[in-house]
Order: C-alpha cells, then structure tokens, then sequence
C-alpha cells in the first residue's frame, strides 16, 4: 500500500490490509447536469464551517438517501424542495414540512437550466403527466451513496455488480474477507446498503432494480433541447454515448475509448456508475454484461514529485 | 454450424488490431474477399489500444525508414479517406542521446534517415532549447530531430476502419478466440474458432503479443516474444511540447496529446508475464517519475491520473515478421512488430495483403520474411535496434 504524503510517498507493508473507504454521493444524468449550483450533498456540505450559511436560497434536494435529512439539518430553510424518484419516508417528510419545504416525491429530474447558474428545473411525475417547473438556485444530489471500491478493483479481489444501488461491491465473506487473502473490506465500501427511503427497492439482487427502471422511464421521454452532459471532466454528451452504441460499439470498454467518457480527472467515478445501467438499458444485457472499468492506479491524481518519491525498496516489490 | 455469419472464407485473419484491420483493407480493396477477422478481446484491447501514438520515420535500417515513411504519408492522408479525425500531428521526434556510444547510434540513425531523403538534423545540446525550451540539457549530448515524425491518436484510427470494413462487407467477429488451422497437403483449409469452423485459403496472424501463442496452436512455431510495458498519463495542461521526446539511456519517450495530457513510458524489464496479465507497478510509477524530471523538473506538481500497461510482440533481431509461412501455404506471419505496429502498419499491411493474395511481396525477404527463423543457422543478419518504451 503506498500512500502520498504531503508531497512525498510512503509505503506500508502488512500481512492484513482492511480497506474501510467508505462510500461517495452518487452522480445522476439529467439534461443540465452540468450547470453550476448542481452538486452533490458531500459538496453542500463541505461549504464553509459547520454553521457557515448555505451557498445557495432556494435550493432542491433530489432524494431521500441518508444524506437528505442531514442536509435539512444543517441548511434548513435554504432549501425551497424536496423531490425524489420515490416515496418519502414519514420521518423526512415532518423534517421538511417543519421548515416550509415543499415536496415532490414519485418524481423523475428532467432537466435544469440557467445561466450563469442553476435557476429553474423541470420534474416529470412518475408514471406520467406534465412537466413541473421549480424556480431554485441549486440542485443537490442525495439520492444513493456509492463505494470508493478503487483499491479493490486494483487488487483484483473478486468484485460483484449491485443492482439496486449500481455500483460494483467486492465479494466478501461474514468477516469481510475478500478472494485476495489478507485483504478485507468493512463498512459502506463493503456491503450495499438500502436504507429505507433511497430510490425504492425490495426487488432481488438479479433483476433490474430502481436505478434501472427510473433510467427506462426517464430515457423513454421526448429529449429535451440542448446539450445533455454525461461526463462532466470530458464534457462528453449523451448523444456521443449513443451514437457509439448506434456505430455499433458495445461494453462500457470500447464506449469509454470511443467517447472519452471517464478519462477524466475523476477516472469515471462520477460517470461510469450511470453509464453502467444506460447502456445495460441501450444494450439489452445486464450492467455485469456491460462490463467494468479496469482501474488504473493511482487511486487519486498523484503528482510526479510524489511518484518519484517513492521507496526503491517498494519499487522492487510486486504491486501490493 | 457456427455463430459466424458465414461457413466460408477467402481470408481470415486472427486479430483485430491496426495490423490485421489494415491488411483487411487492403485485402477487399484489391478484390480479395470475403474476409473475416476473429479477436478475442473487445475492440482496441490488445496494443492498438495501448500504445504511445508516437509515429517515427527514425531508424538505423533504410528498410525500416521506409516503410515508416510511406505509413507517415498514409497518416497524412488517412483522417480524409476515412472520415474519422485520428488528429494526426507532425510535432517530429527529438532523440536525445547521453553517452558517446549513443551519440554515435543516433549520429548513424541521422546519415541514414538523411539518406532516404528525410531532413533529419543533428542538433548539439545548445539547439534542443530550440526545439523543447523546457528540456533541462545537463547530461545531453546530442540530439536529433526530424519534423515530419508525429503522433495520433489510436482510437480513432480503429474506429474508422473497423466502421469502413463494415461498410465493405467483412465479418468482424469480437470476443472468438482463435484456436487453430485445418491444413490438408501442406495448404490451409479452414480456420478453428471458439464459435467455430470456417472454410478458408488463407489465415493471417495478425494477433500481436498472442502472435506466438496462436502460431504454436497451428504448429508453426515462430520465435516471437511477447514483453509488457508500461504507460501513463497526466492531467492535461495547456499545449507547450511539440515533438515526442525520447531518450536512448532509458528508452524514456513522452509527447503532449491534442487534449493536453503528458502521455509516455519507459524501458523496464519485467519478468515473462503471461499475456493475460497486463497489471502497473509502482516500479513504473517512481521510475517514469524520475525519468520525466530529470529532463523537466517543473513538471513536479503535474499530477499523473493513470497508467496500464500492453504487450510488444519482440522478434530476436527486431524486424517484424511479415509474409507467407513456407511450412503451410495459405499461412500469412503478420506480426512481430516489437511495439511499433501502429507507426508501421499502413505500409506492412499493404505488403500483408500483397503476400494474402500471392503476389510478389515489396519488401526485403530475408530481413522481414519467416524463412529468416526457420534456417539452421540464424544469427548474423541485420538487426533493428532502435526500439524505445
């Protein structure tokens, strides 16, 4: 395990190494995804102190993951919405109500727009009827959580594709032993969780779960004009994805190469989650069938300095 | 029954990189179909999709200067004919030589390139600031630049003829593996496949670093190895380098890709690693870092956001192996090209195409042809040395 270091490397030698990376807010595609003032919950949250104001007045939350009510607790009355694609639990919705914010749920995100930043958004009901149009400021995103999985992925433990939440989790035993031996994983990079009010579950782990069907249904629309950003780091649009698909290119491989689609800063980790259950919805196969991005290290950007810093002795080493 | 589209070939051709998709080309346009090619991996899998870009016309053999430089034209006009932007860029390639038996190889490389009527120019260690005014020169000394070499980029390259193959009618069969030929009276008769058997004259090894594996399947060994080598790329930053870079001592090479990013690797002798494996090493990591400082050490704070590794297929003397197998008729040798497939293909597989249809091949027998492995005594020849990364 080599670790940077301000600047500089370290390297860890162990005979167990326990990954406990938790877990990231997920992205999700919706035409104006790519508009200031959209963000994650992790990056509302991570404005200013913990009683510094909110960064926006009237924002919209989309979502009732674990991180939805925490973001009611801190910013409160700056939020104008709550809308989700699902039902909202009783707890949330006296949470919001208390504080005067409206509520949307059964609700597909269809589109935002503004210039230079988020002011409107458009909410398609679910099962249909007309567009809902919402004057807001910000959109944050607290919809799913998924796990930061990427030193797994690299050390080649046997990895598991999750429906429901769409995202890989490493296959581990009772004591989060993975396939690689000495190396296990705990917590919320280890083990799907469905907490109560995130996008609708219950259905078994095989068959095409929530995230699938709110993709189907919010793909079968009319398309709304203008560019529908899919890769925010490569500025690749959506309908770059589909005329690779239409070209004849298939597996999230040849669709990343073909459009650029995760080579950016992040390496995908924003995008290739949707991207998944797109084109296993485009490809008519599962998002296992579509395939997984091999991930390279680093883990993070590293910087030259540092990689240079690294030990020899590690140098001489297998890559652990 | 197979899950091809037909029972019956021309021509099949294991391997869908730049080699065997080119030699496709070439193939129908001579009137030579129907052709299917077979690959067992997802397009751009193997190295077309894993290498550098980097297009050199820099070598110590005039054989090799010219099929570079006819595949440099062929680049030149590539992004036309095709239809698909492989943003084809003359940057050149600025060698940089560190030791008197370097500057000697490079010095020789430059008499030969020149000869061929390329304008390679020797610079002394004051002119590299002009080419590169970021290079830290202590250390250098001397240099070589020819304009006219150049990078792209490889995806677009397959896409474009993976798409103008469709167009044309050839089975491009992604995810079957190749697993051997039916030859009757020393001639092939049929190529055997994980989705089956197909009739066919003529079979082609085109798999690159499986090229060994595929031709032991047929038992018609061929010397070739395949060495796995390392790459990385940076964060993008604004356009400032305009030739690949490299350097003999390490065989460090680097260019500046039309999006920006630093994109390169180095020499670094990993143990035989079977082809399946294509993993990156710290190893890599700290010593590419090294490498791209001590030429540039205001790239410290650069972040580097991934690095993969592929496979060159390395024959014993450097040259690729082209041309009809004399031990079964119908059987074409179409690798061996040592990481440099990409930069020669265009010109290797119109001579790939001219052995597929028997004719007489333009190219140098006993330098790229199999009959060279299969003598009792090799060793002696030529060699083509100049290979980096």
């Amino acid at each position: 395990l080599a670790v940077p270091l301000r600047g500089a490397a370290i390297e860890y030698r162990a005979r167990e190494v326990v990954v406990a990376t938790g877990g990231y807010d997920a992205n999700l595609w919706f035409k104006g995804g790519d508009t200031p003032g959209v963000m994650t919950a992790e990056g509302a949250l991570s404005f200013g102190g913990s009683d510094a104001a909110a960064p926006f007045r009237k924002g919209l939350i989309f979502g009732t993951g674990p991180q939805a009510s925490r973001l009611l607790a801190r910013y409160g009355a700056a939020f104008d919405a709550l809308a989700a694609p699902g039902a909202i639990a009783p707890e949330l919705v006296a949470q919001a109500s208390a504080l005067g914010v409206n509520l949307y749920p059964r609700s597909l995100l269809y589109e935002c727009h503004g210039n230079p930043s988020v002011r409107t958004v458009r909410l398609a009901p679910r099962g249909g009827g007309p567009l809902l149009p919402l004057s807001v400021d910000a959109v944050v995103l607290a919809h799913r959580r998924l796990p930061n999985v990427q030193l797994l992925f690299q050390s080649g433990a046997r990895m598991q594709f999750d429906r429901p939440s769409g995202a890989y989790y490493p296959a581990v035993d009772a004591v989060g032993q993975t396939s690689i031996r000495g190396l296990s994983a705990v917590g919320s990079c280890a083990l799907p969780a469905h907490p109560e009010g995130t996008l609708p579950g219950g259905a078994p782990e095989d068959s095409p779960g929530p995230l699938e069907g709110y993709y189907r249904e919010l793909f079968a629309k009319p398309r709304p004009k203008g560019k529908f950003v899919v890769c925010t780091c490569e500025d690749v649009l959506l309908t770059e994805v589909e005329d690779a698909h239409k070209r004849g290119y298939r597996g999230i491989e040849v669709i990343k190469r073909h459009t650029g689609l995760g080579t950016g800063l992040c390496q995908g980790r924003y995008c290739v989650p949707e991207a998944l259950t797109f084109l296993s919805i485009l490809e008519r196969r599962t998002p296992a069938e579509v395939g997984y991005l091999t991930q390279r290290p680093p883990v993070v950007p590293v910087s030259l300095g540092a990689l240079a810093a690294l030990p020899a002795a590690m140098a001489e080493g297998e890559a652990t | 029954v197979t899950g091809l589209p037909r029972t019956e070939y021309r021509v099949a051709i294991v391997g869908a990189g730049i080699v065997g998709l080119f030699t496709a080309l070439h193939v129908v346009q001579a009137g030579g179909g129907p052709v299917l090619i077979v690959d067992r991996g997802y397009l751009s899998s193997g190295a077309s999709g894993r290498n550098g870009g980097g297009v050199r016309q820099q070598w110590e053999t005039p054989e090799t200067v010219r099929l570079a430089r006819e595949s440099v034209q062929a680049y030149r006009r590539f992004s036309k004919e095709l239809g698909y932007n492989i943003w084809f860029r003359q940057g050149g390639y600025l060698f940089l030589a560190t030791t008197e038996r370097e500057a000697a190889q490079i010095d020789q490389v430059q008499k030969t390139v020149h000869a061929e009527g390329l304008p390679a120019r020797v610079l002394t260690v004051e002119q590299v600031p002009e080419i590169v005014p970021q290079i830290e020169t202590a250390g250098i000394r001397l240099a070589t630049y020819l304009p006219s070499d150049g990078t792209l980029y490889p995806f677009p390259a397959i896409w474009a003829l993976y798409e103008e193959l469709g167009r044309r009618g050839v089975d491009i069969a992604l995810g079957v593996e190749a697993l051997g030929i039916r030859s009757d009276a020393g001639r092939v008769t049929a190529l055997r496949t994980s989705a089956g058997e197909v009739k066919t004259t003529a079979v082609v090894n085109a798999a690159g670093g499986w090229s060994a594996e595929f031709a032991q399947r047929c038992e018609l060994p061929i010397p070739n190895r395949p060495t796995r080598h390392e790459i990385l790329a940076t964060e993008p930053l604004k356009p400032f380098l305009t030739p690949m870079v490299v350097r003999l001592s390490d065989g460090l090479y680097f260019s500046q890709t039309m999006r920006g990013e630093l994109v390169g690797g180095l020499t670094l002798h990993h143990p035989d690693a079977p082809p399946s494996s294509m993993p990156s090493s710290p190893e890599f990591l700290r010593a590419m870092a090294r490498a791209l400082l001590s030429l540039m050490p205001q790239l410290a704070r650069l972040n580097v956001l991934r690095a993969w590794s592929g496979f060159y297929d390395d024959t014993p003397d450097g040259f690729p192996l082209i041309g009809a197998d004399p031990r079964v008729e119908g059987f074409v040798q179409a690798n061996g090209f040592g990481g440099h497939g990409f930069m020669l293909a265009p010109a290797s597989s119109r001579r790939i195409a001219q052995a597929v249809l028997g004719e007489p091949v333009d190219l140098e027998p006993a330098l790229f042809g199999p009959a060279r492995f299969l003598g009792a005594t090799p060793g002696g020849r030529t060699a083509e040395r100049l290979q980096l990364g």
